[in-house]
């Protein structure tokens, strides 16, 4: 009986969200001073549709007790913000134990609304079981719904038990969603288990994507083991993939030892693009530190783009930390094209710094009005 | 497009502006008999931009209009589509990597009026997927703030309003330190009021940056941010 009352009220609160879509479909009106006429008649629909709302929901609510959504559920058709509330109140108000009967009723509904119902009532069962909601995918035909649903499963699992969450993506059936559950069990795992994440991510074919993890993990494991994590980085055999991976890794270890970075910046990737945006970042971190050491290294760039950028960075920290050495350090530079642009990167940072010294405390601002979750946009 | 009579059968495309594709392969053959193949998918991106290093942008998440962003003069114009609500983004990404604590701080200079639904300003994210957590301070594309955030990767997308901002006195600031991340807003840059401070759970490295969603999946809101400021 509670599974017939879940699923009414389920089925009813999509159908509102239909019907209202058919019925409205703009988005919540603000009112300032007087409305014009036709919002007016825009503002009267709207009200005529909740009202509308209001009587079934009443209806509802004296046949299947326990739920006040539909009010929601009206207002989160006006603003993607209140429906997805709603949605998460439809899927609170669902008893733990209806919930496969709940997702199979769902199954063949293409409405956005049931995909995102879909997908966070098996976010939900996920996190409190889920080796049964995975049992319970693999009956799932090959979609973009099974996609979104093992990426759920693959989430809560990872973050409760990463060994069995990884162990059951390798046994997934190959096809994208296998690719998605991987990619998504991978990101989890790469916030304290870089190279699990790695291994898993291996597993994937090499796309942008892939590259994207690749860098993430290893950044994160730089951080922690930069050794190992540069190793692992030097065994990938695709050469753009490579390049992007190791200038993670050397962004990574640069707030704590900006030599090696610089190092392995200047080693193991290729002049081009890539390696300006990374000896750019271990300037912007190893400056932080040790300003002189930086600057050394800037110093002995050619005289190319990239270099006049990493003076800048170089500049920009050192002149609001120590904005006397910075200025010892550029008197001591010979006349030339390094010197000029420091120059002016240091007058740049002293006016930024005093146009802000001018106004702070002279326009106290006030304490920002309250931010309130609603749908007001 | 183009034609070849001769294996290998193969033709090269040149020249082709960003945006979104779908390419068909028609085999003649019996002189008059025809086979298509089925229509491949493909968006095509500018990778040249003159944004200085270390930034890099790109669209996360995907069917979306294409976006761009370029500096002239130490302002930003970026150029996004999508929306940032639900349970994936989608939208265009000003960005580079910030290591442990690190702040983000830009004067949102000027910004388009496309729809109640989009969103404009500084985010903090801990990865380039499209259901990554992130914080983000902003305005609507009508211009009230917005604080928004993720705080479980795949899940809905939270979301709170403010008050109303009008460029180019929108100074937005988010700063990590530790387990939280500190959110400000300022209409002179110089005078920083903090709306809140919030545990976040993200990984050490991470990414920072300008983020513009139209709140359209076809229509781009052109943003101007200016004094872009990072401590990464």
């Amino acid at each position: 009986m509670k599974t017939m009352i879940a699923l009414g009220l389920v089925m009813l609160s999509l159908l509102l969200l239909v019907a209202l879509r058919r019925t409205d479909g703009s988005p919540h009106p603000v009112a300032v001073g007087k409305p014009a006429s036709a919002q007016s008649q825009q503002m009267f629909k709207v009200a005529h549709t909740r009202r509308a709302a209001s009587h079934a929901l009443t209806a509802t609510q004296q046949a299947q007790p326990g739920d006040a959504i539909l009010p929601a559920v009206v207002d989160a058709e006006l603003d993607p913000d209140l429906r997805s509330q709603a949605l998460e109140r439809v899927v609170e108000s669902i008893p733990d134990a209806d919930l496969p009967a709940v997702l199979d009723s769902l199954a063949n509904d293409v409405i956005p609304e049931a995909a995102e119902l879909r997908q966070l009532l098996v976010r939900r069962w996920a996190e409190r079981d889920a080796p049964a909601v995975a049992a319970w995918t693999s009956q799932m035909p090959e979609s973009a719904a099974r996609r979104a649903a093992l990426e759920q499963v693959a989430i809560a699992w990872a973050n409760t038990d990463l060994a069995a969450a990884a162990g059951w993506v390798r046994a997934l059936p190959e096809g994208d969603s296998k690719q998605a559950a991987t990619q998504a069990v991978a990101y989890e795992a790469a916030r304290t288990e870089p190279a699990a994440a790695l291994e898993l991510a291996s597993a994937l074919p090499p796309t942008r994507e892939r590259d994207d993890l690749l860098v993430h993990a290893v950044s994160q494991w730089a951080a922690a083991d930069p050794a190992a994590a540069v190793a692992w980085a030097l065994g990938i055999p695709e050469l753009p993939a490579r390049e992007r991976v190791l200038a993670a890794a050397a962004i990574a270890r640069a707030e704590q030892d900006g030599a090696s970075a610089a190092t392995l910046a200047a080693q193991a990737l290729r002049a081009g693009d890539e390696q300006d945006r990374t000896v750019v970042a271990i300037v912007q971190r190893w400056a932080q530190n040790s300003p002189l050491a930086a600057a050394s290294w800037v110093s002995e760039f050619p005289d190319l783009p990239s270099r006049d950028t990493a003076v800048q960075s170089l500049l920009a920290v050192w002149t609001a930390r120590d904005a006397d050495v910075a200025n010892h350090w550029l008197q001591g530079l010979s006349a030339g094209s390094l010197r000029d642009v420091g120059m002016a990167a240091y007058a740049e940072a002293i006016a930024d710094r005093d146009r802000v010294g001018a106004i702070a405390g002279q326009n106290p601002v006030p304490i920002p009005e309250l931010m309130v979750p609603t749908g007001v946009r | 497009m183009g034609e070849d009579s001769a294996a290998p059968y193969n033709w090269t495309w040149n020249n082709v502006a960003a945006g979104n594709y779908s390419l068909t392969a028609r085999v003649v053959y019996d002189a008059g008999s025809s086979l298509d193949s089925s229509p491949v998918n493909l968006a095509v991106t500018l990778t040249s931009t003159n944004l200085p290093a270390p930034w890099q942008t790109a669209d996360i998440g995907s069917g979306i209009a294409v976006g761009s962003a370029s500096v002239s003069n130490g302002t930003y114009s970026v150029k996004g589509a999508g929306n940032l609500s639900g349970m994936a983004d989608n939208f265009r990404f000003v960005y580079q990597t910030l290591t442990g604590d690190g702040e983000i701080r830009a004067n949102l200079q000027s910004l388009q009026n496309t729809g109640p639904n989009g969103c404009i300003g500084v985010m903090m994210r801990e990865s380039l997927a499209s259901g990554a957590k992130y914080n983000l301070i902003g305005v609507s594309t009508v211009g009230r703030y917005r604080l928004q955030n993720r705080a479980s990767t795949g899940a809905n997308s939270t979301a709170a309003a403010g008050g109303g901002a009008t460029a180019p006195n929108i100074w937005l600031r988010l700063v990590r330190s530790g387990s939280s991340i500190s959110i400000y807003t300022s209409t002179d840059g110089g005078n920083w009021a903090q709306v809140t401070s919030v545990p976040v759970t993200m990984a050490t490295n991470i990414y920072l940056g300008l983020a513009v969603a139209s709140g359209t999946t076809n229509t781009l809101n052109t943003a101007a941010f200016g004094n872009v400021t990072v401590v990464p």
